[in-house]
């Protein structure tokens, strides 16, 4: 059992997070979003999504991806390379952990 | 928070789902056929018609500007921009010969309309294979058109006659053209409806 928390424990907490995982999910399915299409499919209050949005890109697993459209400034937001691995890494991660569970169960 | 697989569905879809883009398309059609149904032949004045189509471009823009403002933008990944953009060529491309075809060969059965059917089916693979509410709607709607376009063989050439509907063509894109606006305006309803509630005003 003591494996499962060691698996636990070396979870990345940067992205285990749920609204940081939502995030990345989301990011990893397209090419790129703003922040009020992140407000909306994510349900966080602009305070919270910004929070977590700089948390990730100090991870460097987004980027943003300014454009000046008119008097106004666009911020488009990316999932990075390194993002993408991440992510892949987490979910296996999980499906591991889930695995090894069912394993250690009682019969 | 919504489950994985509802947060997915919904970013890799976000633009396919605002249905109100629909709408001015589908009251275009509508317009543009009744129209079609009531002018005096042989036609004379075109006006209307192009009037009709400036608005539908003019609404698109103003519901384009909505979703952006309200909804914000998401750009999905370039292969499906690619496809998307080729599928629409394709359709454009079926519709020229289904057009043809109708008038050509004067069949008791509806190309234009099959082909607005099949459209229905397959136009958005990712929302309409899933079962789920969006692509039940276009599965209902899309029955209900195909038994229009075929309906000649059971009641005749002329019934559209008995509903002061000139030909069959005509006919079959008005009935078209309500269902994509009916169309739209569900699905914008269920888009909103399958976003989560934000956290301010669940507190």
């Amino acid at each position: 059992m003591s494996n499962v928390f060691e698996e636990i424990a070396g979870l990345d907490k940067l992205i285990h997070e749920p609204a940081r995982l939502a995030i990345m999910t989301i990011l990893s399915t397209i090419e790129s979003a703003d922040f009020l299409a992140l407000q909306r499919l994510t349900g966080l209050t602009s305070g919270n999504l910004s929070v977590h949005l700089s948390k990730l890109v100090e991870g460097k697993l987004i980027s943003y991806d300014k454009k000046i459209v008119g008097k106004k400034t666009r911020t488009q937001v990316k999932i990075t390379a390194k993002g993408q691995q991440a992510l892949e890494k987490h979910w296996s991660q999980l499906e591991t952990f889930r695995a090894n569970v069912q394993k250690s169960k009682p019969q | 928070m919504k489950p994985n697989s509802q947060t997915r569905f919904l970013s890799e879809n976000y633009s396919a789902l605002h249905g109100l883009n629909a709408v001015p398309v589908g009251l275009a059609l509508f317009l543009v056929s009744l129209w079609a149904n009531i002018v005096q032949y042989p036609i004379k004045n075109f006006s209307l018609p192009i009037v009709i189509v400036l608005g539908s471009l003019f609404l698109s823009i103003v519901v384009d500007q909505y979703y952006k403002k309200t909804f914000g933008e998401v750009k999905p990944i370039l292969a499906k921009r690619r496809l998307y953009w080729i599928a629409q060529c394709v359709w454009g491309l079926f519709g020229i010969i289904a057009f043809w075809a109708d008038v050509t060969f004067n069949l008791p059965v509806n190309f234009i309309g099959l082909l607005f059917a099949s459209m229905f089916l397959l136009d958005k693979p990712k929302v309409t294979f899933p079962l789920n509410r969006f692509s039940a709607v276009r599965l209902v709607l899309s029955v209900c058109i195909i038994l229009v376009s075929i309906a000649p063989l059971y009641f005749g050439k002329n019934w559209w006659d008995i509903l002061g509907v000139r030909t069959t063509i005509i006919g079959v894109t008005m009935f078209v053209g309500a269902l994509i606006v009916l169309q739209g305006v569900l699905w914008h309803f269920f888009f909103v409806k399958s976003l989560p509630i934000d956290e301010a005003k669940d507190e």
